[in-house]
């Protein structure tokens, strides 16, 4: 029989997971973290000026224009929600399937999702031209006959997809961590952190019918987001899909999106782990380098899924024989905005080859610096979608260009600012590890630990 | 809310300027009064943020606090601030608050006059429109007349008279402003000093006219007429050639064949509206179509829509005509006098240097004299105005004369010649000599005409005293001593004589906003105080007296002898006009021998163009934002003029769009940035006229450079010797179209008209579409348009007539730039053929309302919805923003409100706003509707009066102002329809048919009279 | 500290806003008014037709307040010892005008038209309820959208159920 590999090195003891995962809970932050928090919040606070800055003179601050009325905050909006994909997916979808693996990553690639929704879910908000008036959005009994939403418009899909996929990804994070939050109760020094982790845990006592329970809604919820990962981009395709324009009126885009927000999602859960493993040493014994080839052999087939999904959109609009969808393509590669196309194209179809390479795919340094690539890529993929569809449609005398200004860049960065704020704080509040399911896969591998 | 627009009388207002009449007695509440301007000013805010009536607020702070934070929540629910209602002191009965009045008027400026109709609400105007029974324009008006209107709100006009404090140099610019009464003993007591000039601008009006002769008489003055753009050599060589001053009067719907030398009449030569008319009306019927010939220096209105067009430079223009000529002598068709022989000789060495296939001239020849007496030969306008332009016209005239076209397709109307650059030097040396006592100026602008060269601006520093009418401090006014402003055109009364001899009354349709008064009245009461000039001229208190007076001496007898006078002026009241064209066929005289003496000269090198736009003209009536705005109709380039010059000529200098390049005119030099203009000759530099005002207001002030600087001090505008030099900068060119071809798409379909007679529907591809939804039913109406591109000439009139109407705000160059202009409806320009010398179509693209709209499904909101007439509407308090509709519209006319244009509208401007068209605020979408606030209108009548709608009774903004009918609406539901019938036109095609959204505007397709058997070939196929 | 009240005030609605239609309209808005003009005396009391007045309202969308001198055309011989028509006189005689005090307010975006609506045999009560006794005017109807729709909607009416029929 095939020997597993050991998803937990340096034959802990339960007593020393326990330690080991609390330690960045419980311990003073060292400067490394603090220079980076700082710099984080600093960067959000930034952001936030910009935003109400925006609010205050009207969206003709960023870049869109007539006829790209879409640009960076729907590009930035769409990515951001792509990266929410991979947390899902390891803590559901693999939980399902029994990937003992994803134990160890599982909590922290679902904080990724959860802090990346939030990002992501203020852009189609802020990008309105009224935003004060959003809630005409939701359908409300309302004064005005009542008036209701537009259920034909994918904008609306959108704004239900996007807030349930927020919602249960919010529970589900939670509902896991109640045992640790116990844990993290128990071993409090003091009073505070007695109550506030106490009040967290809702009063768990680890007695077999909380198990019981707990394993049963963890199951169920596991259940219930897995269609949520296809559903949320899926829907949010068609918000391009469902409309008439060339480059955007295709049906391979809901595939063409999950695989995509599934392959930006492990690049950037590989950017973060990296970063993890350098700043708590002690977590390279839980997240090792096998878990990491892994999420790497993932990226490379999602890389490769995209890469298809790029080919086809050329042969199809080729295929079609319509004028506007050829036009649109030849435009793509070789137009104004070609550069950002190839940009695209090399980092997500061609850098990720060299993952064929053990080697590679083994390195720290390689797969970061991949990782990176991948999200830049990704970023540049939703930007040529967008904007390059929209910048030369159907009749010559509309066409024009994005007016990138200062404001866009605040913008993208910014919203790192805000997501990096928030995962720093997880780090260092929550417990990055389920201590409670890593403690059963401890045996994983060992001589003698059945499997 | 109108009610407010009634604010209670300012005691301060003097009293004075004309009688009151029944007209606008109602409007004495107006004038400059603060508090209603403020009030004003909030009429259209659309935010209750914004309201601010302090006492209402302290009262009910509380209460504003939760209105204000709920307003951020919902539009719903909130308790607004007290707003006042108030009513008129006095019923006046013509006034129903809410329902529009239209007063007849004109507009004249210089030459052309409009017959108007004026719209205006509770007393204030807010759309200037044609007067369809007028038999000039006959419904279509100007840009710049629509335009006018900003004129009158401008912010910038002076609020009263003003005396300028001089110290010895007649440097500083201090003014006060003066008593009338004061100003006026001291300026008269000046008068009688003698020694008077009086210097302005042609005047259309004849009872202004006479005024100012009477007032001559009695100061013993000189009254100078001075034109930017004159006809006066015009005048002059009808003279040589006929005997008479006179100005031709074209009858273009009566010619088979016009021949155009760089006379851009369709813009702005002469009578462009009437023109325009004329010119569509010959070509509708499309077998037997008139045919546009033009040899282009610039890439004019007129080329452009010619249906063989030749670029030349302007040095060539008189070789064309000696070379139709030649032609007509080698054919036979002339016997041309021993004299004029070797002179035509000598031309046709030319010919070849004109690097143009002979035979387009033998072509020309033979086409000319098969339609003798139906054709017209025609050349003028300052691009005419070279070293030659004598010979030019005299040419031309002869020509016409053997071809037998004066006198049937050209009538002429007598005409006074203005003066000269000549004249104005020699009157410049006398001021210099200080033999100018007195100098008056009226709607003159000579230092931002003249080039420095000429050196007015040092001549009027040594007249003693010197009295402008301008309507502000410009260029020349400012070294006046006293500033009487005029009247706008919409706050006096007045009259104006058109070209043809039609003479229309200018009726105000408002009181005079500030303390200005009328010229004439000026003229009078100097007059009267001074005690000289002929009894007629004291007699009067008023203009209106005098002006009354004058119809009843005078224009009465001319055109409705024995008639009852108040009878008389009650008609013309009503109508706007008396009489009808009185241009007669003059003398077919012209000898052929006077050509002789114009030898031909080489000419190499490039050449300076100067051309007028239609938007700027000469740049008297600049500071309006809608023009700067308006795309130039041929370059689409706004808020700038520039260098424009050919490809080649740009490859050969390695010059890129926006290079600033250094014009050397004969020593003047002129720094403007490069155009590269397709269909220019290659020996070409054309500059725009009219722009780089320095002293006309925060619009207009420092856009664009002024290009008259570089007129020779001959009075030569084109066909100068020009250098340039390349420097290092480069500035953006603001144009809003993003594509100059069309890109193979079947966007505007043309045809010959040889194709068109093998098959009505050529060149129009139709494509097989279906739906599995039956679509909708249209019980009621169904709205729909039909736009004639064989008819448009993309003039522009009724993209400023759409501004106008719909409160569309301007955003200005930065905004144009990064592609946020507001238009609804746009005019696309499309090069076709070769790049070097391309065709151009024109195809105006508004809303296209369509049935499946694709905007309709995407909205989140539901604030785009389909109406049961088949409108799409656009709900601006429902939009949020989210702009889904305008990535989804396939037309693109979606625009959006960036930022808060409106806020920008400042006061009295936002009283030319229409209140029946909400002002949008920031962030929604907004566009083209199908003037539903006007089928609405309609409709309500409609029932009050308990009938059906007509056809044709309901004309949207862009249809009622256009010049050649090619914009029709009407109910598609109703078979009789105008618009039905055109729908089922064979050249009728809906644009991007193959998408099925199913648009309510059908596009009928272009024929072009070229004698070709296809379309040029190079113009890609449709696939 | 007001602002914190007014933001409490703002929840607190945002929550029964929907619970209560016409919170937050004007409904019952009695202003006063400078001269206390009476209706049931000139209308219920001396049986003035509402047009006499109002004397547009058939042709315009408006329904204008009259003019002073509509006032004056009977106010010249009766009560003229009444302060409110004293003060009435004197604003006619110095040509100025009254500022009444706008009671029923429509936002700038919507249009409406009482001519349509009176063609169609709308009579005035209909949105101004039993204006013709009123003492001081005061808004009868909330004036919100839906109820403007409710009426639109019922089939007897049949009208116009647009947009465009109230908002362009």
């Amino acid at each position: 029989m095939i020997k597993r590999k050991q998803l937990v090195l340096g034959n802990k003891t339960l007593v020393d997971i326990t330690n080991d995962i609390c330690e960045p809970v419980e311990s003073i932050p060292k400067k490394g973290w603090i220079t980076l928090f700082l710099g984080a919040k600093t960067l959000m606070i930034f952001y936030f000026g910009i935003i109400g800055y925006i609010l205050a003179n009207g969206i003709g601050l960023l870049g869109v224009n007539h006829p790209i009325a879409w640009g960076t905050m729907i590009v930035t909006f769409v990515f951001w929600i792509g990266i929410g994909h991979a947390g899902t997916l390891i803590s559901a979808i693999l939980f399902l399937f029994r990937q003992k693996w994803r134990t160890s990553v599982a909590r922290t690639a679902e904080a990724m999702t959860v802090f990346a929704v939030m990002t992501a879910g203020l852009f189609p908000l802020l990008h309105t031209g009224r935003p004060w008036l959003d809630f005409w959005l939701f359908p409300y009994p309302n004064q005005r006959g009542p008036l209701w939403v537009n259920f034909r418009s994918p904008l609306l899909w959108d704004v239900f997809a996007v807030s349930t996929y927020a919602t249960v990804s919010i529970v589900f994070w939670y509902i896991g961590m109640v045992p640790d939050f116990a844990t993290l109760k128990d071993r409090a020094k003091n009073k505070i952190r007695k109550i506030v982790y106490g009040a967290l845990s809702l009063g768990w006592r680890g007695t077999a019918r909380n198990w019981s329970h707990y394993e049963m809604v963890y199951l169920l919820l596991a259940g219930l987001s897995t269609p949520l990962v296809l559903s949320v981009h899926t829907i949010v395709s068609f918000d391009f899909a469902v409309s008439n324009l060339p480059g955007w009126h295709t049906t391979i885009f809901p595939p063409y999106f999950v695989a995509g927000a599934i392959f930006s999602g492990f690049a950037m859960v590989i950017t973060l782990m990296t970063c993890v493993r350098i700043g708590f040493p002690k977590f390279k014994d839980y997240i090792t380098i096998d878990h990491m080839e892994v999420m790497n052999k993932i990226i490379m087939t999602t890389g490769l899924m995209v890469g298809y999904a790029y080919t086809s959109e050329f042969f199809i609009a080729w295929y079609s024989g319509n004028v506007y969808e050829r036009y649109v393509f030849v435009n793509r590669a070789l137009g104004t905005y070609g550069w950002c196309y190839w940009a695209m194209v090399s980092c997500n179809v061609l850098l990720p080859q060299i993952f064929w390479f053990k080697k590679a795919r083994r390195s720290l340094t390689t797969m970061f610096i991949i990782s990176i690539f991948v999200n830049i890529g990704m970023w540049f993929e939703r930007f040529v979608i967008t904007v390059t569809s929209l910048h030369h449609d159907f009749l010559p005398s509309s066409w024009g260009n994005y007016a990138w200004s200062f404001f866009d860049g605040c913008i993208l960065f910014g919203s790192f600012g805000m997501f990096l704020t928030l995962f720093l704080g997880y780090l260092r509040v929550f417990p990055a590890i389920s201590i409670a399911e890593i403690k059963t896969v401890m045996h994983v591998g060992k001589d003698g630990g059945h499997s | 809310m109108q009610e407010q627009s009634t604010e209670s009388a300012p005691e301060n207002r003097p009293e004075k300027i004309e009688r009151d009449t029944n007209y606008w007695l109602s409007l004495e509440h107006y004038a400059q009064d603060p508090e209603f301007l403020k009030l004003g000013s909030q009429e259209f805010a659309s935010s209750p943020l914004k309201e601010g009536e302090e006492n209402a607020i302290e009262r009910r702070d509380f209460l504003k606090l939760m209105g204000a934070s709920i307003a951020l929540a919902s539009t719903g629910c909130l308790r607004r601030p007290v707003q006042k209602v108030v009513p008129y002191n006095k019923q006046p009965e013509e006034v129903t608050l809410g329902v529009p009045n239209y007063y007849t008027s004109s507009y004249s400026d210089g030459v052309e006059s409009l017959g108007l109709l004026i719209k205006t609400r509770e007393g204030r105007p807010i759309k200037v429109e044609g007067n369809p029974e007028h038999p000039n324009n006959k419904g279509a008006v100007s840009i710049s007349a629509q335009a006018s209107i900003l004129n009158l709100y401008d912010p910038d006009r002076l609020n009263g008279p003003r005396k300028n404090l001089w110290n010895e140099k007649r440097t500083n610019k201090d003014t006060v402003t003066p008593k009338w009464d004061a100003m006026d003993d001291e300026i008269s007591a000046q008068l009688k000093k003698g020694s008077v000039v009086i210097l302005s601008s042609s005047i259309s009006s004849p009872s202004l006219r006479s005024i100012v002769s009477e007032f001559s008489q009695g100061f013993a003055a000189k009254h100078l007429v001075w034109d930017a753009h004159s006809n006066d050599q015009l005048i002059r060589a009808r003279k040589m050639c006929f005997g008479a001053e006179t100005l031709p009067v074209y009858q273009i719907d009566k010619a088979k064949l016009i021949l155009s030398i760089d006379a851009d009449f369709l813009a702005t030569f002469l009578t462009p509206m009437a023109f325009s008319k004329q010119f569509s009306k010959g070509r509708r019927e499309i077998e037997k179509m008139s045919r546009l010939v033009s040899f282009d220096s610039t890439f004019s209105l007129t080329g452009a829509n010619a249906d063989l067009r030749y670029r030349i430079k302007p040095s060539q223009q008189l070789d064309v005509v000696m070379a139709i000529f030649s032609e007509l002598e080698k054919q036979h068709k002339v016997v041309v006098p021993a004299a004029l022989k070797n002179t035509l000789d000598e031309y046709r060495n030319r010919i070849s240097q004109l690097n143009m296939d002979g035979k387009i001239f033998a072509e020309i020849a033979k086409d000319l004299w098969e339609n003798r007496g139906q054709s017209i030969v025609m050349a003028g306008g300052i691009a005419t105005q070279t070293e030659f332009s004598e010979g030019l016209f005299c040419a031309v005239n002869c020509l016409n004369s053997i071809l037998g076209n004066e006198g049937k397709t050209i009538l002429e109307r007598p005409a006074v010649a203005s003066s000269s650059f000549a004249d104005i030097k020699a009157l410049i040396t006398s001021m210099t000599a200080g033999k100018v006592k007195t100098l008056i100026l009226h709607k003159v602008n000579p230092i931002y005409h003249l080039p420095e060269s000429f050196g007015f601006a040092e001549a009027l520093k040594k007249v003693d005293m010197v009295v402008s009418t301008a309507d502000r401090i410009d260029e020349t006014s400012q070294y006046a001593n006293y500033i009487i402003p005029d009247n706008h055109p919409l706050e006096a009364w007045g009259d104006s004589e058109s070209l043809e001899g039609v003479i229309s009354l200018q009726q105000p349709s408002i009181r005079p906003l500030y303390d200005s008064r009328a010229f004439a009245l000026s003229l009078m009461n100097w007059g009267f105080i001074a005690k000289m000039g002929p009894k007629r001229l004291l007699a009067y208190e008023t203009y209106y007296d005098y002006l009354r007076n004058y119809w009843k001496e005078d224009v009465l007898p001319k055109v409705a002898k024995g008639q009852n006078f108040d009878d008389f002026w009650a008609q013309a009241l009503q109508k706007g006009f008396v009489g009808s064209s009185r241009a007669t066929a003059g003398k077919n005289s012209a000898k052929l021998e006077m050509l002789s003496h114009y030898k031909a000269s080489e000419s190499v090198g490039p050449e300076l163009v100067l051309y007028p736009t239609v938007m700027m003209g000469d740049g008297s009536q600049t500071n309006i934002s809608w023009l700067h705005e308006l795309p130039d109709p041929v370059t689409k380039i706004t808020w700038d003029n520039y260098a424009s010059v050919s490809i080649a000529f740009a490859k050969k200098n390695s010059l890129s769009e926006g290079d600033v390049i250094e014009l050397d005119v004969n020593g003047k030099k002129l720094e403007l940035p490069t155009h590269i203009q397709p269909g220019l000759h290659d020996e070409v530099i054309a500059v725009a006229v009219g722009y780089g005002r320095t002293k006309v207001g925060r619009v207009a002030n420092n856009v664009g450079r002024n290009s008259y600087s570089l007129v020779s001090d001959q009075g030569i505008f084109s066909g100068q010797k020009v250098t340039i030099k390349k420097t290092s900068r480069k500035e953006k060119l603001a144009n809003p179209q993003g594509n100059q071809s069309m890109e193979g798409r079947q966007i505007v379909v043309e045809a010959t008209v040889a194709e068109y007679q093998k098959k009505k529907s050529a060149n129009i591809h139709r494509h097989h579409t279906w739906s599995i939804w039956p679509g909708q039913e249209y019980n009621g109406n169904k709205w729909g348009m039909s736009v004639d591109l064989n008819s448009c000439t993309g003039c522009n009139a009724c993209v400023v007539s759409c501004q106008s109407e719909n409160n569309i705000p301007v955003v200005g160059k930065k905004y144009v730039l990064e592609g946020r202009e507001m238009a609804w409806i746009r005019i696309d320009r499309y090069y076709t053929g070769t790049p070097d010398n391309p065709e151009v179509v024109f195809q105006p693209v508004m809303c296209q309302q369509c049935s499946n709209a694709p905007c309709e499904t995407v909205c989140p909101v539901l604030a785009t919805v389909h109406t049961d007439d088949g409108l799409n509407a656009m709900v601006y308090n429902r939009c949020v923003g989210t702009r889904y509709c305008s990535n989804n519209c396939p037309y693109k006319v979606r625009r959006f409100n960036w930022f808060a244009w409106n806020k920008k509208i400042e006061a009295p401007l936002n009283m030319a706003l229409n209140p029946e068209v909400t002002v949008r605020i920031r962030g929604v979408m907004e566009k083209c509707t199908f003037c539903v606030q006007r089928i609405k209108t309609v409709k309500n009548t409609a029932r009050l009066e308990n009938r059906k709608i007509k056809d044709g009774e309901i004309k949207t903004a862009c249809q009622v102002v256009c010049p050649t009918d090619a914009i029709v609406f009407g109910d598609m539901n109703d078979p009789n329809s105008a618009v039905s019938a055109l729908f089922k036109d064979e050249r009728a095609y809906a644009l991007l048919e193959e998408w099925h959204a199913a648009p309510s505007v059908r596009y009928l397709s272009k024929i072009r009279n070229n004698g070709e058997e296809k379309r040029h070939s190079n113009s890609e196929e449709h696939v | 500290m007001r602002f914190v009240f007014g933001v409490i005030c703002l929840s607190a609605l945002l929550l029964s806003g929907c619970k209560f239609p016409s919170l937050g309209y004007n409904k019952g808005y009695a202003p006063e008014q400078p001269i206390a003009f009476d209706h049931s005396l000139h209308v219920a009391k001396n049986n003035i037709q509402c047009q006499y007045c109002h004397n547009q309202v058939e042709r315009s969308k408006h329904s204008n307040i009259p003019a002073l001198s509509t006032c004056m055309n009977c106010h010249l011989q009766v009560a003229t010892g009444k302060p409110g028509i004293i003060k009435l006189r004197e604003a006619y005689d110095k040509g100025e005008s009254i500022q009444w005090v706008k009671v029923h307010m429509l936002p700038d975006h919507v249009h409406f038209n009482h001519s349509a609506h009176l063609t169609r045999g709308v009579n005035c009560q209909e949105c101004h309820g039993p204006i013709e006794k009123m003492s001081r005017v005061q808004q009868y109807s909330d004036l919100s959208m839906g109820w403007c729709i409710n009426c639109h909607r019922k089939p007897e009416n049949n009208a116009p159920l647009n947009c465009t029929t109230c908002h362009h």
